[in-house]
């Protein structure tokens, strides 16, 4: 019984699009602000690497890199090569592997949102220390969100089918 | 049942296999009990016609050539190179029911205890894994904080709770049990577990909090570890193969 699966290279390659666009709030703008003794931080995701490195604990700078840098960016332009090579019949074996690859580490991105409520609720000490949510986190959790079930959509049988048009 | 050699030998190509069979439930899992490698071999499935000597990929869904698989081996896919099916041993259920309920254990104990205590100039704050969830909700942050609720409190709960049901019902015998959509909805939760990720920000937030004030651990933070580490270990030893029904019908032959 053949299936029409078309819709599922659209609405993957529209999630991803939308991931794309963004992304470029959600690194531009500040994730969070810490104010310590009346100064007020911005920190935006590469911020808060930087923040780490230079207080030389680089390993932990390393996963954070790993985790809000390389991770989203990685998925989305994983994506993207999956659905520019949809419907070739070469690297079928290495295309699967990266749709399993992106399905296991995507959701470390998650390593952020998770560290700003920590911050959050902890942070809430009065003039001495307060730390605040800001919009990029909102666009961070966006695009992790929109990359997940875009990798969820793209089912690994879609990379092994034959003759299947993109267009309905 | 019988299989000729020359069925097992013949090849057929593997997309009409598919469509010709869908041989979706032809998994079989042997047990180690059983001493013949003919008794490993018998299916319970026999009774699907002639479905039974062919496997479908869960990856690529092209037809695999079922055969009978020596303890600790696995059969992969031809085409994409997965595991299409491998030898199981009774005792993998018990492990994984007992880790899950060691894990749903953890999770009460690192819902209730703080993790970890902040304080600056005598100023102190604690915060459980809630407090974050709360505070992102009353600065406006709604839905970044209902996904941190969901990944780190509500879909750890359900994952472990499903995959204990499962395992119980397995061990147990429950033949009301719905078996296939359970796992389906255990394999779509497990993506959402983000406990691991949970303790690693939390490390990451130790660290960031260590330069601004005094940071302490508290006991809830152990509990977070042990729940991250039964996370995983359910994660990486759950397989579908071993809650099929056909597990349940070899169980009840034996």
């Amino acid at each position: 019984m053949p299936r029409n699966e078309a819709w599922r290279w659209q609405a993957t390659a529209a999630l991803v699009l939308a991931g794309l666009i963004l992304y470029v709030p959600a690194n531009v703008l500040p994730v969070m602000t810490m104010t310590i003794t009346g100064q007020v931080q911005p920190l935006t995701i590469w911020g808060g690497v930087m923040e780490l490195y230079d207080t030389g604990l680089w390993p932990m700078a390393v996963i954070v890199f790993a985790a809000s840098m390389i991770v989203p960016f990685g998925k989305l332009a994983t994506l993207v090569i999956l659905l520019w090579t949809h419907g070739s019949e070469r690297y079928q074996r290495q295309r699967s592997a990266l749709l399993r690859l992106i399905h296991r580490v995507g959701s470390w991105s998650m390593v952020d949102i998770f560290l700003l409520s920590t911050l959050l609720a902890v942070g809430q000490l009065g003039a001495l220390a307060s730390v605040r949510a800001k919009p990029g986190a909102f666009y961070f959790a966006t695009v992790m969100i929109l990359t997940l079930v875009a990798a969820e959509i793209y089912k690994p049988r879609l990379i092994w089918q034959r003759s299947l048009s993109r267009s309905a | 049942m019988s299989r000729s050699r020359e069925a097992r030998d013949r090849v057929v190509p593997c997309r009409s296999a598919v469509e010709l069979l869908g041989a979706w439930h032809g998994v079989m899992v042997s047990k180690p009990s059983e001493t013949s490698q003919d008794a490993a071999l018998m299916p319970s499935s026999t009774t699907e016609g002639n479905s039974e000597a062919w496997l479908r990929c869960p990856e690529c869904e092209a037809s695999c050539r079922d055969r009978v698989l020596a303890p600790h081996t696995d059969l992969r896919c031809g085409r994409c190179g997965i595991i299409v099916k491998f030898h199981a041993e009774a005792h993998r259920v018990q492990w994984l029911w007992a880790i899950a309920t060691a894990g749903l254990l953890f999770w009460v104990l690192a819902n209730v205890e703080p993790i970890l205590t902040f304080s600056v100039v005598g100023n102190e704050q604690s915060n459980e894994i809630v407090t974050g969830v709360k505070n992102l909700w009353s600065e406006g942050y709604g839905p970044v904080g209902v996904l941190v609720f969901w990944g780190a409190i509500a879909a750890p709960a359900l994952h472990l709770a499903l995959v204990w049901i499962l395992a119980a019902g397995t061990v147990w015998a429950w033949p009301w049990l719905p078996r296939e959509r359970l796992t389906r909805w255990v394999e779509w939760i497990s993506a959402w577990n983000l406990v691991p990720v949970y303790a690693v920000a939390t490390l990451v937030a130790v660290v960031k909090l260590d330069m601004l004030g005094q940071v302490f651990w508290k006991q809830g933070a152990v509990w977070v570890l042990l729940l991250a580490i039964c996370s995983l270990l359910v994660g990486q030893w759950f397989n579908a193969d071993l809650f099929s029904g056909k597990r349940l019908e070899a169980d009840d032959a034996a």
